[in-house]
Protein backbone atom coordinates (compact mmCIF):
# COMPACT_ATOMS: atom_id res chain seq x y z
CA UNK A 1 0.00 0.00 0.00
CA UNK A 2 1.79 3.10 -0.67
CA UNK A 3 2.05 5.82 2.03
CA UNK A 4 0.37 8.95 2.66
CA UNK A 5 1.71 12.54 2.49
CA UNK A 6 1.32 13.03 6.12
CA UNK A 7 3.42 9.32 6.65
CA UNK A 8 5.86 10.78 3.93
CA UNK A 9 6.18 14.31 6.16
CA UNK A 10 6.31 11.97 9.03
CA UNK A 11 9.17 10.21 7.42
CA UNK A 12 11.22 13.16 6.76
CA UNK A 13 11.19 14.99 9.69
CA UNK A 14 11.91 11.95 11.59
CA UNK A 15 15.16 12.34 13.41
CA UNK A 16 16.51 9.13 12.05
CA UNK A 17 16.28 10.38 8.47
CA UNK A 18 18.25 12.89 7.97
CA UNK A 19 20.88 11.77 11.04
CA UNK A 20 23.09 14.15 12.44
CA UNK A 21 25.81 16.31 11.25
CA UNK A 22 29.22 15.14 11.82
CA UNK A 23 29.93 17.67 14.04
CA UNK A 24 33.35 16.37 14.98
CA UNK A 25 36.66 18.47 15.96
CA UNK A 26 37.69 18.00 12.83
CA UNK A 27 34.80 19.46 10.85
CA UNK A 28 36.65 23.33 10.72
CA UNK A 29 39.03 21.25 9.33
CA UNK A 30 37.35 19.44 6.98
CA UNK A 31 35.39 21.98 5.78
CA UNK A 32 38.25 24.62 5.13
CA UNK A 33 40.08 21.53 3.09
CA UNK A 34 36.94 21.85 0.68
CA UNK A 35 37.33 25.50 0.58
CA UNK A 36 40.98 24.54 -0.84
CA UNK A 37 39.33 22.69 -3.24
CA UNK A 38 37.02 24.79 -3.90
CA UNK A 39 39.65 27.53 -4.48
CA UNK A 40 41.52 25.83 -6.96
CA UNK A 41 38.55 24.57 -9.25
CA UNK A 42 36.63 27.70 -9.34
CA UNK A 43 39.05 30.10 -8.79
CA UNK A 44 38.03 33.23 -11.37
CA UNK A 45 34.76 31.87 -10.95
CA UNK A 46 32.46 33.87 -9.22
CA UNK A 47 33.04 35.14 -5.94
CA UNK A 48 30.25 34.92 -3.65
CA UNK A 49 31.68 31.30 -3.73
CA UNK A 50 35.62 32.98 -2.72
CA UNK A 51 33.48 34.96 0.07
CA UNK A 52 32.21 31.71 0.93
CA UNK A 53 35.56 30.61 1.50
CA UNK A 54 36.07 33.27 4.11
CA UNK A 55 33.27 32.73 5.88
CA UNK A 56 33.23 29.11 6.22
CA UNK A 57 35.45 28.19 8.90
CA UNK A 58 33.38 30.90 10.99
CA UNK A 59 30.14 29.29 10.12
CA UNK A 60 30.92 25.63 10.51
CA UNK A 61 32.27 26.60 14.27
CA UNK A 62 28.34 28.11 13.98
CA UNK A 63 26.92 25.48 12.85
CA UNK A 64 28.48 22.20 14.65
CA UNK A 65 28.75 24.51 17.93
CA UNK A 66 25.85 26.94 17.81
CA UNK A 67 27.90 30.14 17.88
CA UNK A 68 30.70 31.94 16.55
CA UNK A 69 34.64 30.90 17.47
CA UNK A 70 35.14 31.95 20.84
CA UNK A 71 36.40 35.81 19.93
CA UNK A 72 32.44 35.87 19.68
CA UNK A 73 32.15 33.25 22.36
CA UNK A 74 32.45 35.78 24.92
CA UNK A 75 36.34 34.51 25.19
CA UNK A 76 38.01 36.94 27.00
CA UNK A 77 41.55 37.70 25.81
CA UNK A 78 42.51 39.43 28.97
CA UNK A 79 41.91 36.10 30.98
CA UNK A 80 44.09 34.16 28.91
CA UNK A 81 47.44 35.11 30.31
CA UNK A 82 49.01 34.91 27.11
CA UNK A 83 51.43 37.95 25.79
CA UNK A 84 48.55 38.35 23.15
CA UNK A 85 46.07 39.17 25.83
CA UNK A 86 47.20 42.21 26.80
CA UNK A 87 44.71 45.09 25.68
CA UNK A 88 44.75 46.07 22.54
CA UNK A 89 44.27 49.35 21.03
CA UNK A 90 41.60 49.82 18.34
CA UNK A 91 43.53 51.22 15.54
CA UNK A 92 41.88 54.19 13.22
CA UNK A 93 42.40 52.98 9.49
CA UNK A 94 43.99 55.96 7.60
CA UNK A 95 41.52 56.75 4.25
CA UNK A 96 41.69 54.18 1.83
CA UNK A 97 44.84 55.59 -1.11
CA UNK A 98 43.62 53.98 -4.55
CA UNK A 99 46.26 50.69 -5.13
CA UNK A 100 47.43 52.43 -7.98
CA UNK A 101 48.66 55.30 -6.46
CA UNK A 102 49.69 53.57 -3.31
CA UNK A 103 51.84 50.75 -4.48
CA UNK A 104 52.02 51.99 -8.31
CA UNK A 105 55.33 49.64 -8.89
CA UNK A 106 53.28 46.66 -8.17
CA UNK A 107 50.16 47.26 -9.88
CA UNK A 108 49.53 45.81 -13.11
CA UNK A 109 45.96 46.57 -14.85
CA UNK A 110 45.07 44.48 -17.81
CA UNK A 111 42.17 43.69 -20.44
CA UNK A 112 39.18 40.91 -19.20
CA UNK A 113 40.67 39.57 -22.24
CA UNK A 114 43.99 37.61 -23.96
CA UNK A 115 45.03 39.50 -27.52
CA UNK A 116 43.64 35.99 -28.89
CA UNK A 117 39.95 36.97 -27.36
CA UNK A 118 39.95 34.15 -24.60
CA UNK A 119 39.12 34.97 -20.85
CA UNK A 120 41.91 34.25 -18.93
CA UNK A 121 42.80 33.73 -15.36
CA UNK A 122 46.38 35.69 -13.82
CA UNK A 123 48.80 32.63 -12.02
CA UNK A 124 51.72 34.52 -10.93
CA UNK A 125 54.25 37.36 -12.52
CA UNK A 126 57.14 36.05 -14.37
CA UNK A 127 59.49 38.53 -14.07
CA UNK A 128 58.36 42.24 -14.05
CA UNK A 129 55.56 42.59 -16.15
CA UNK A 130 54.76 39.24 -17.65
CA UNK A 131 52.21 37.51 -16.09
CA UNK A 132 51.77 33.69 -15.99
CA UNK A 133 48.14 33.15 -17.42
CA UNK A 134 46.28 30.20 -17.60
CA UNK A 135 42.81 29.43 -20.02
CA UNK A 136 39.89 27.58 -19.45
CA UNK A 137 38.43 24.98 -21.91
CA UNK A 138 35.09 24.48 -20.18
CA UNK A 139 34.16 25.17 -16.17
CA UNK A 140 37.20 25.34 -14.21
CA UNK A 141 39.08 22.88 -16.60
CA UNK A 142 42.71 24.65 -17.32
CA UNK A 143 43.71 23.55 -21.24
CA UNK A 144 46.60 25.99 -21.68
CA UNK A 145 49.18 27.74 -20.28
CA UNK A 146 50.51 31.14 -21.41
CA UNK A 147 53.09 34.19 -21.12
CA UNK A 148 51.36 37.60 -20.88
CA UNK A 149 53.66 40.51 -21.39
CA UNK A 150 51.37 43.09 -20.15
CA UNK A 151 53.84 45.77 -21.40
CA UNK A 152 53.65 44.84 -24.92
CA UNK A 153 50.42 42.97 -25.06
CA UNK A 154 52.70 39.94 -26.76
CA UNK A 155 51.10 36.56 -26.07
CA UNK A 156 52.79 33.33 -25.89
CA UNK A 157 51.62 29.27 -25.25
CA UNK A 158 53.61 27.78 -22.77
CA UNK A 159 52.00 24.83 -22.87
CA UNK A 160 48.65 22.79 -23.53
CA UNK A 161 47.21 21.51 -20.24
CA UNK A 162 45.50 17.88 -20.25
CA UNK A 163 43.04 17.09 -17.89
CA UNK A 164 43.29 13.40 -16.59
CA UNK A 165 40.67 10.60 -17.01
CA UNK A 166 38.47 10.44 -13.86
CA UNK A 167 39.75 13.56 -12.89
CA UNK A 168 38.85 14.90 -9.08
CA UNK A 169 40.86 18.25 -9.26
CA UNK A 170 41.62 19.90 -12.59
CA UNK A 171 45.06 21.63 -13.17
CA UNK A 172 45.44 23.53 -9.76
CA UNK A 173 48.46 25.83 -7.89
CA UNK A 174 50.66 27.35 -10.79
CA UNK A 175 53.66 27.62 -9.02
CA UNK A 176 57.12 29.40 -10.94
CA UNK A 177 60.50 29.02 -10.67
CA UNK A 178 63.57 27.72 -11.97
CA UNK A 179 62.77 28.44 -15.41
CA UNK A 180 59.58 26.25 -15.05
CA UNK A 181 55.87 26.12 -14.20
CA UNK A 182 54.61 23.10 -12.26
CA UNK A 183 50.52 22.46 -11.22
CA UNK A 184 48.95 19.71 -10.25
CA UNK A 185 45.96 17.38 -10.90
CA UNK A 186 44.04 14.20 -8.70
CA UNK A 187 42.03 11.36 -10.66
CA UNK A 188 40.75 8.60 -9.08
CA UNK A 189 41.71 5.60 -9.18
CA UNK A 190 40.74 2.20 -7.43
CA UNK A 191 39.36 3.67 -5.12
CA UNK A 192 42.01 6.22 -4.26
CA UNK A 193 42.78 9.65 -5.37
CA UNK A 194 46.27 10.03 -7.39
CA UNK A 195 48.11 13.04 -7.47
CA UNK A 196 49.95 13.89 -10.30
CA UNK A 197 52.66 17.08 -10.40
CA UNK A 198 53.25 18.22 -14.05
CA UNK A 199 55.44 20.32 -14.95
CA UNK A 200 56.67 22.21 -18.39
CA UNK A 201 59.64 25.22 -19.34
CA UNK A 202 58.61 28.75 -19.25
CA UNK A 203 60.35 29.19 -22.98
CA UNK A 204 57.82 26.19 -23.94
CA UNK A 205 57.27 22.81 -24.35
CA UNK A 206 55.37 19.88 -23.45
CA UNK A 207 54.10 19.30 -20.32
CA UNK A 208 55.53 15.85 -18.09
CA UNK A 209 54.32 14.36 -15.60
CA UNK A 210 57.15 14.36 -12.62
CA UNK A 211 55.26 13.17 -9.57
CA UNK A 212 52.65 10.22 -9.13
CA UNK A 213 51.21 9.39 -5.58
CA UNK A 214 48.05 8.39 -3.56
CA UNK A 215 46.87 11.40 -1.80
CA UNK A 216 44.21 9.72 0.16
CA UNK A 217 40.75 8.24 -0.36
CA UNK A 218 38.16 11.76 -0.58
CA UNK A 219 36.93 13.25 -3.50
CA UNK A 220 38.93 15.90 -2.56
CA UNK A 221 42.12 14.59 -1.54
CA UNK A 222 45.27 16.45 -3.24
CA UNK A 223 47.88 18.93 -3.07
CA UNK A 224 47.44 21.37 -0.79
CA UNK A 225 50.57 23.68 -2.31
CA UNK A 226 53.31 23.41 -4.15
CA UNK A 227 56.43 25.15 -4.60
CA UNK A 228 59.75 25.34 -6.63
CA UNK A 229 62.87 25.97 -4.85
CA UNK A 230 66.63 24.95 -5.72
CA UNK A 231 66.20 22.12 -8.86
CA UNK A 232 63.32 20.19 -6.70
CA UNK A 233 59.23 20.97 -6.12
CA UNK A 234 58.27 20.62 -2.72
CA UNK A 235 54.23 20.22 -1.13
CA UNK A 236 52.19 19.32 0.90
CA UNK A 237 48.73 17.30 1.16
CA UNK A 238 45.50 19.50 1.29
CA UNK A 239 44.37 17.01 4.25
CA UNK A 240 45.27 14.44 6.42
CA UNK A 241 44.14 11.98 8.86
CA UNK A 242 45.18 9.98 11.83
CA UNK A 243 45.78 6.94 9.54
CA UNK A 244 47.48 9.45 6.77
CA UNK A 245 49.32 12.25 8.70
CA UNK A 246 50.59 14.30 5.54
CA UNK A 247 53.79 16.05 5.56
CA UNK A 248 56.55 17.70 3.60
CA UNK A 249 57.01 15.85 0.07
CA UNK A 250 60.00 16.72 -2.55
CA UNK A 251 61.00 15.57 -5.77
CA UNK A 252 63.54 16.95 -8.28
CA UNK A 253 61.84 19.01 -10.83
CA UNK A 254 63.06 16.64 -13.23
CA UNK A 255 60.54 13.79 -12.02
CA UNK A 256 61.40 11.29 -9.67
CA UNK A 257 59.60 9.69 -7.17
CA UNK A 258 58.36 11.74 -3.67
CA UNK A 259 60.22 11.85 -0.61
CA UNK A 260 59.09 12.87 2.74
CA UNK A 261 61.00 15.09 4.56
CA UNK A 262 60.99 13.45 8.10
CA UNK A 263 59.62 14.84 10.98
CA UNK A 264 56.96 16.81 8.77
CA UNK A 265 54.01 14.85 10.06
CA UNK A 266 51.20 17.32 9.12
CA UNK A 267 52.43 20.03 8.04
CA UNK A 268 52.02 22.28 5.35
CA UNK A 269 53.50 24.66 3.43
CA UNK A 270 53.34 28.61 5.15
CA UNK A 271 55.78 30.75 3.36
CA UNK A 272 58.65 29.49 2.08
CA UNK A 273 61.08 27.96 3.33
CA UNK A 274 58.65 27.81 6.45
CA UNK A 275 56.31 25.27 7.45
CA UNK A 276 53.82 24.73 9.83
CA UNK A 277 51.38 22.96 12.01
CA UNK A 278 48.35 22.51 12.48
CA UNK A 279 47.79 22.80 9.06
CA UNK A 280 44.61 24.56 7.36
CA UNK A 281 43.20 21.59 7.56
CA UNK A 282 44.02 20.13 10.66
CA UNK A 283 41.46 19.21 12.93
CA UNK A 284 43.44 19.75 16.08
CA UNK A 285 43.75 24.02 15.78
CA UNK A 286 42.34 26.91 16.65
CA UNK A 287 45.31 28.00 15.66
CA UNK A 288 46.47 27.37 12.54
CA UNK A 289 50.17 27.61 11.91
CA UNK A 290 50.60 27.68 15.66
CA UNK A 291 54.20 26.39 15.32
CA UNK A 292 55.84 27.23 12.19
CA UNK A 293 59.74 26.59 11.59
CA UNK A 294 62.32 26.97 8.83
CA UNK A 295 63.28 23.93 6.68
CA UNK A 296 66.58 25.39 5.19
CA UNK A 297 67.66 27.15 8.75
CA UNK A 298 65.75 24.75 11.69
CA UNK A 299 64.40 27.95 12.93
CA UNK A 300 61.72 27.22 14.76
CA UNK A 301 58.88 30.06 15.93
CA UNK A 302 55.61 29.15 18.59
CA UNK A 303 52.66 31.58 18.76
CA UNK A 304 51.15 33.22 21.90
CA UNK A 305 47.82 34.25 20.97
CA UNK A 306 44.66 34.40 23.42
CA UNK A 307 41.23 32.39 22.80
CA UNK A 308 39.39 32.41 19.95
CA UNK A 309 40.31 30.66 16.15
CA UNK A 310 43.35 32.54 14.46
CA UNK A 311 45.67 32.05 11.90
CA UNK A 312 48.95 32.45 11.84
CA UNK A 313 52.45 33.14 8.94
CA UNK A 314 55.30 33.52 9.53
CA UNK A 315 55.63 36.69 12.16
CA UNK A 316 51.43 37.42 12.34
CA UNK A 317 48.57 35.71 13.58
CA UNK A 318 45.37 37.27 12.68
CA UNK A 319 42.05 36.15 14.90
CA UNK A 320 38.23 35.38 12.57
CA UNK A 321 35.18 34.11 13.60
CA UNK A 322 34.16 37.17 15.54
CA UNK A 323 32.65 40.74 15.20
CA UNK A 324 36.13 42.16 14.87
CA UNK A 325 39.33 41.06 13.70
CA UNK A 326 42.83 41.34 15.86
CA UNK A 327 46.15 40.64 14.52
CA UNK A 328 48.86 40.22 16.48
CA UNK A 329 52.82 39.06 16.52
CA UNK A 330 53.52 35.83 17.44
CA UNK A 331 55.23 36.88 20.44
CA UNK A 332 52.87 38.95 21.40
CA UNK A 333 53.84 42.37 20.09
CA UNK A 334 52.33 44.33 17.88
CA UNK A 335 48.54 43.73 18.96
CA UNK A 336 46.32 45.64 17.58
CA UNK A 337 41.96 45.98 16.84
CA UNK A 338 41.53 46.21 13.29
CA UNK A 339 37.84 48.08 12.66
CA UNK A 340 34.76 47.42 11.36
CA UNK A 341 33.03 43.73 10.71
CA UNK A 342 34.83 41.00 8.90
CA UNK A 343 33.75 38.03 10.43
CA UNK A 344 35.12 35.78 8.27
CA UNK A 345 38.49 33.64 8.50
CA UNK A 346 40.89 35.70 6.51
CA UNK A 347 44.55 34.26 6.00
CA UNK A 348 47.87 36.71 5.96
CA UNK A 349 49.12 36.85 2.21
CA UNK A 350 53.13 37.03 2.29
CA UNK A 351 53.51 37.52 6.18
CA UNK A 352 51.41 41.47 5.67
CA UNK A 353 48.53 41.73 3.97
CA UNK A 354 45.22 41.21 5.12
CA UNK A 355 41.97 41.35 2.87
CA UNK A 356 39.17 44.23 4.03
CA UNK A 357 36.06 44.87 3.35
CA UNK A 358 35.26 48.72 2.60
CA UNK A 359 31.61 49.81 2.15
CA UNK A 360 31.71 48.95 -1.43
CA UNK A 361 34.70 48.08 -2.52
CA UNK A 362 37.91 45.65 -1.72
CA UNK A 363 40.80 46.80 0.38
CA UNK A 364 44.14 45.58 1.30
CA UNK A 365 45.43 45.95 5.16
CA UNK A 366 49.31 46.26 5.06
CA UNK A 367 50.48 45.22 8.62
CA UNK A 368 53.99 46.50 8.14
CA UNK A 369 52.95 50.04 7.24
CA UNK A 370 49.56 50.14 8.44
CA UNK A 371 48.35 51.70 5.23
CA UNK A 372 45.16 50.53 3.56
CA UNK A 373 45.01 50.23 -0.51
CA UNK A 374 41.59 50.60 -1.91
CA UNK A 375 41.30 47.90 -4.77
CA UNK A 376 38.13 48.94 -5.95
CA UNK A 377 35.24 47.84 -6.87
CA UNK A 378 34.66 43.79 -7.83
CA UNK A 379 32.88 43.15 -11.13
CA UNK A 380 30.27 41.19 -9.42
CA UNK A 381 29.26 43.06 -6.51
CA UNK A 382 30.30 41.21 -3.15
CA UNK A 383 32.31 39.02 -4.70
CA UNK A 384 36.06 39.04 -4.69
CA UNK A 385 38.88 36.13 -4.44
CA UNK A 386 40.13 34.86 -1.16
CA UNK A 387 44.02 35.01 0.09
CA UNK A 388 46.05 32.93 1.37
CA UNK A 389 49.83 32.50 2.76
CA UNK A 390 51.71 31.58 -0.20
CA UNK A 391 50.17 33.85 -2.27
CA UNK A 392 52.30 36.26 -4.15
CA UNK A 393 49.75 38.20 -6.41
CA UNK A 394 46.11 39.38 -5.31
CA UNK A 395 44.18 39.55 -8.54
CA UNK A 396 41.00 41.88 -8.43
CA UNK A 397 38.06 41.05 -10.97
CA UNK A 398 37.06 44.61 -12.05
CA UNK A 399 34.86 46.01 -14.62
CA UNK A 400 37.31 47.78 -16.51
CA UNK A 401 39.47 44.44 -16.41
CA UNK A 402 42.09 42.69 -13.98
CA UNK A 403 43.92 44.87 -11.65
CA UNK A 404 46.58 42.78 -10.07
CA UNK A 405 49.40 43.75 -7.24
CA UNK A 406 52.34 42.21 -6.78
CA UNK A 407 52.77 41.74 -3.18
CA UNK A 408 56.54 41.32 -3.98
CA UNK A 409 56.66 44.37 -5.20
CA UNK A 410 55.27 46.58 -2.59
CA UNK A 411 57.85 48.47 -0.68
CA UNK B 1 16.89 47.39 9.21
CA UNK B 2 17.80 44.19 10.89
CA UNK B 3 20.62 44.60 13.17
CA UNK B 4 23.75 43.31 11.91
CA UNK B 5 24.41 41.61 15.66
CA UNK B 6 21.30 39.72 15.11
CA UNK B 7 23.02 37.72 12.06
CA UNK B 8 25.08 35.59 14.91
CA UNK B 9 22.23 35.21 16.64
CA UNK B 10 20.41 33.98 13.90
CA UNK B 11 23.16 31.92 12.46
CA UNK B 12 23.53 30.28 16.28
CA UNK B 13 19.84 29.50 16.55
CA UNK B 14 18.99 28.44 12.90
CA UNK B 15 22.10 26.68 11.24
CA UNK B 16 21.66 23.29 12.47
CA UNK B 17 18.25 23.22 10.92
CA UNK B 18 19.05 24.75 7.52
CA UNK B 19 22.44 22.39 7.49
CA UNK B 20 19.68 19.40 7.50
CA UNK B 21 17.83 21.38 4.59
CA UNK B 22 20.73 21.40 2.51
CA UNK B 23 21.36 18.11 3.30
CA UNK B 24 18.00 16.59 2.07
CA UNK B 25 18.72 17.97 -1.06
CA UNK B 26 22.59 17.79 -1.37
CA UNK B 27 22.44 14.40 0.01
CA UNK B 28 25.75 14.94 1.27
CA UNK B 29 27.19 16.60 4.65
CA UNK B 30 30.19 18.07 2.92
CA UNK B 31 27.91 19.44 0.23
CA UNK B 32 25.51 20.69 2.72
CA UNK B 33 28.10 22.89 4.59
CA UNK B 34 29.28 24.34 1.19
CA UNK B 35 25.53 25.48 0.18
CA UNK B 36 24.61 26.58 4.18
CA UNK B 37 27.72 28.74 3.74
CA UNK B 38 27.44 30.39 0.70
CA UNK B 39 23.71 30.92 1.78
CA UNK B 40 25.05 32.69 5.05
CA UNK B 41 27.36 34.67 3.50
CA UNK B 42 25.15 35.89 1.04
CA UNK B 43 22.86 37.39 3.73
CA UNK B 44 25.84 38.52 5.69
CA UNK B 45 26.27 41.05 2.94
CA UNK B 46 22.48 41.39 2.40
CA UNK B 47 21.54 41.71 6.19
CA UNK B 48 20.88 45.60 5.92
CA UNK B 49 18.33 44.93 3.69
CA UNK B 50 17.00 41.86 4.55
CA UNK B 51 13.20 42.16 5.72
CA UNK B 52 11.12 40.22 7.62
CA UNK B 53 11.99 36.76 8.02
CA UNK B 54 15.81 35.82 7.20
CA UNK B 55 15.49 32.18 7.66
CA UNK B 56 13.29 31.97 4.63
CA UNK B 57 15.34 34.37 2.69
CA UNK B 58 18.16 32.14 3.64
CA UNK B 59 16.05 28.83 2.55
CA UNK B 60 15.52 30.66 -0.84
CA UNK B 61 19.35 31.10 -1.20
CA UNK B 62 19.77 27.34 -0.18
CA UNK B 63 17.31 26.10 -2.61
CA UNK B 64 18.60 28.44 -5.81
CA UNK B 65 21.91 27.81 -5.27
CA UNK B 66 21.05 24.29 -4.95
CA UNK B 67 19.72 24.23 -8.31
CA UNK B 68 22.07 25.92 -9.73
CA UNK B 69 24.77 23.90 -8.91
CA UNK B 70 23.42 20.55 -9.77
CA UNK B 71 22.56 22.25 -13.35
CA UNK B 72 25.98 22.86 -13.10
CA UNK B 73 26.97 19.08 -12.24
CA UNK B 74 29.38 20.49 -9.73
CA UNK B 75 28.92 17.81 -7.28
CA UNK B 76 30.99 14.59 -9.21
CA UNK B 77 30.25 12.68 -6.44
CA UNK B 78 26.47 13.16 -7.61
CA UNK B 79 25.08 10.88 -10.06
CA UNK B 80 22.61 12.87 -12.09
CA UNK B 81 19.23 11.46 -12.11
CA UNK B 82 18.96 10.56 -15.46
CA UNK B 83 21.57 8.08 -15.16
CA UNK B 84 20.59 5.93 -11.80
CA UNK B 85 19.32 2.84 -12.26
CA UNK B 86 15.50 3.61 -13.31
CA UNK B 87 13.02 2.19 -11.05
CA UNK B 88 11.12 3.69 -7.71
CA UNK B 89 11.20 2.07 -4.98
CA UNK B 90 10.08 -0.83 -3.30
CA UNK B 91 6.92 -0.45 -1.88
CA UNK B 92 6.43 -0.51 1.97
CA UNK B 93 3.70 -0.59 3.89
CA UNK B 94 3.42 2.47 5.95
CA UNK B 95 4.34 0.71 9.55
CA UNK B 96 7.41 -0.81 8.45
CA UNK B 97 8.77 2.48 6.76
CA UNK B 98 10.32 3.99 10.29
CA UNK B 99 12.79 0.60 9.86
CA UNK B 100 16.25 1.87 9.15
CA UNK B 101 15.77 -0.21 5.37
CA UNK B 102 12.77 1.91 4.46
CA UNK B 103 14.35 4.42 5.37
CA UNK B 104 17.05 3.75 3.07
CA UNK B 105 14.54 2.80 0.24
CA UNK B 106 13.13 6.21 0.53
CA UNK B 107 16.45 7.84 1.11
CA UNK B 108 17.62 6.51 -2.22
CA UNK B 109 14.43 7.44 -4.12
CA UNK B 110 14.66 11.38 -2.97
CA UNK B 111 18.01 10.51 -4.30
CA UNK B 112 16.56 9.48 -7.73
CA UNK B 113 14.57 13.03 -7.91
CA UNK B 114 16.02 15.49 -10.39
CA UNK B 115 16.65 18.90 -8.64
CA UNK B 116 13.79 20.78 -9.11
CA UNK B 117 11.18 17.76 -7.84
CA UNK B 118 13.61 16.98 -4.86
CA UNK B 119 13.55 20.44 -3.52
CA UNK B 120 9.45 20.60 -3.70
CA UNK B 121 9.36 17.53 -1.53
CA UNK B 122 11.51 18.99 1.13
CA UNK B 123 10.02 22.34 1.38
CA UNK B 124 6.49 20.71 1.32
CA UNK B 125 7.10 18.00 3.61
CA UNK B 126 10.17 18.63 5.55
CA UNK B 127 9.85 22.10 5.79
CA UNK B 128 6.32 22.02 5.72
CA UNK B 129 5.43 25.06 3.77
CA UNK B 130 2.62 25.52 1.54
CA UNK B 131 2.36 25.46 -2.03
CA UNK B 132 2.28 29.33 -2.23
CA UNK B 133 5.43 29.69 -0.30
CA UNK B 134 7.27 26.64 -1.95
CA UNK B 135 6.53 28.64 -5.20
CA UNK B 136 7.84 32.05 -3.80
CA UNK B 137 11.23 29.75 -2.57
CA UNK B 138 12.29 28.40 -5.91
CA UNK B 139 10.87 31.37 -8.13
CA UNK B 140 8.39 29.33 -10.30
CA UNK B 141 4.13 28.99 -10.50
CA UNK B 142 2.24 27.36 -7.45
CA UNK B 143 0.72 25.35 -11.01
CA UNK B 144 4.23 24.52 -11.30
CA UNK B 145 4.87 23.47 -7.98
CA UNK B 146 1.59 20.97 -7.83
CA UNK B 147 2.64 19.63 -10.93
CA UNK B 148 6.69 19.07 -9.63
CA UNK B 149 5.19 17.64 -6.41
CA UNK B 150 2.49 15.70 -8.55
CA UNK B 151 5.83 13.91 -10.20
CA UNK B 152 7.52 13.74 -7.66
CA UNK B 153 5.07 11.78 -5.17
CA UNK B 154 4.50 9.47 -8.34
CA UNK B 155 8.12 8.20 -8.06
CA UNK B 156 7.97 8.00 -4.53
CA UNK B 157 4.91 5.95 -4.80
CA UNK B 158 3.26 8.37 -2.25
CA UNK B 159 -0.54 8.10 -3.06
CA UNK B 160 -1.13 12.38 -2.17
CA UNK B 161 -5.16 11.89 -3.03
CA UNK B 162 -5.25 9.58 0.50
CA UNK B 163 -4.84 12.44 2.17
CA UNK B 164 -4.14 15.63 0.66
CA UNK B 165 -1.77 17.98 1.87
CA UNK B 166 -3.16 20.07 4.37
CA UNK B 167 -3.58 24.05 4.31
CA UNK B 168 -0.74 25.18 6.90
CA UNK B 169 -0.13 28.46 7.84
CA UNK B 170 2.83 30.16 6.54
CA UNK B 171 6.13 29.43 8.06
Amino acid sequence: MPMTSDDLRGLLRDEGFVGTPPGNPGRAGQIEHRIARRRRRLRGQVAAVAATVLAVAGLSTAASRGVFGGVLDGGDPAASGTASARPMPTVALPAAVPVEKLWPQAVVKVPARLPNGRKYYPEAFVGNRTLLVTTSGGFERTDAIWLYDTGTRRLSQVTRVTTPAKATTFASDFAVGDGRVVWWTARRAQGEIIAEIWSAPLSGGEARKIVTMPAGKEEDSGIGDLVIAGGKVFWSLSAFTPQARGGLFEAPLTGGPPTKIPGTDRHQIVEWPWIGTPGRNDAARPVTFKDVRNVVTGERRSAEVGPGRWTCDVTWCVSYGGPDTRAVRRDGTGGRVLPGEWPFPTDIALDRFLLYSGPRTMQLYDLRSGRLADLGAPRQPRSYTAIQPGDRIYRMDRADGYLIVDFTAVR
Amino acid sequence: MVDRADYYEFVAARSDRLLRTAFMLTRDWAHAEDLLQEAMVKAWFAWWRVSGDPEAYVRKIIVTTYITWWRRRRWKAEVPAEQVEVGPPDEVSPDAMRSCDERDAMWRALGRLPAGQRAVIVLRFYEDLTETRTAEVMGCSVGTVKSQTAKALAKLRVDDSIMPARTRKEA
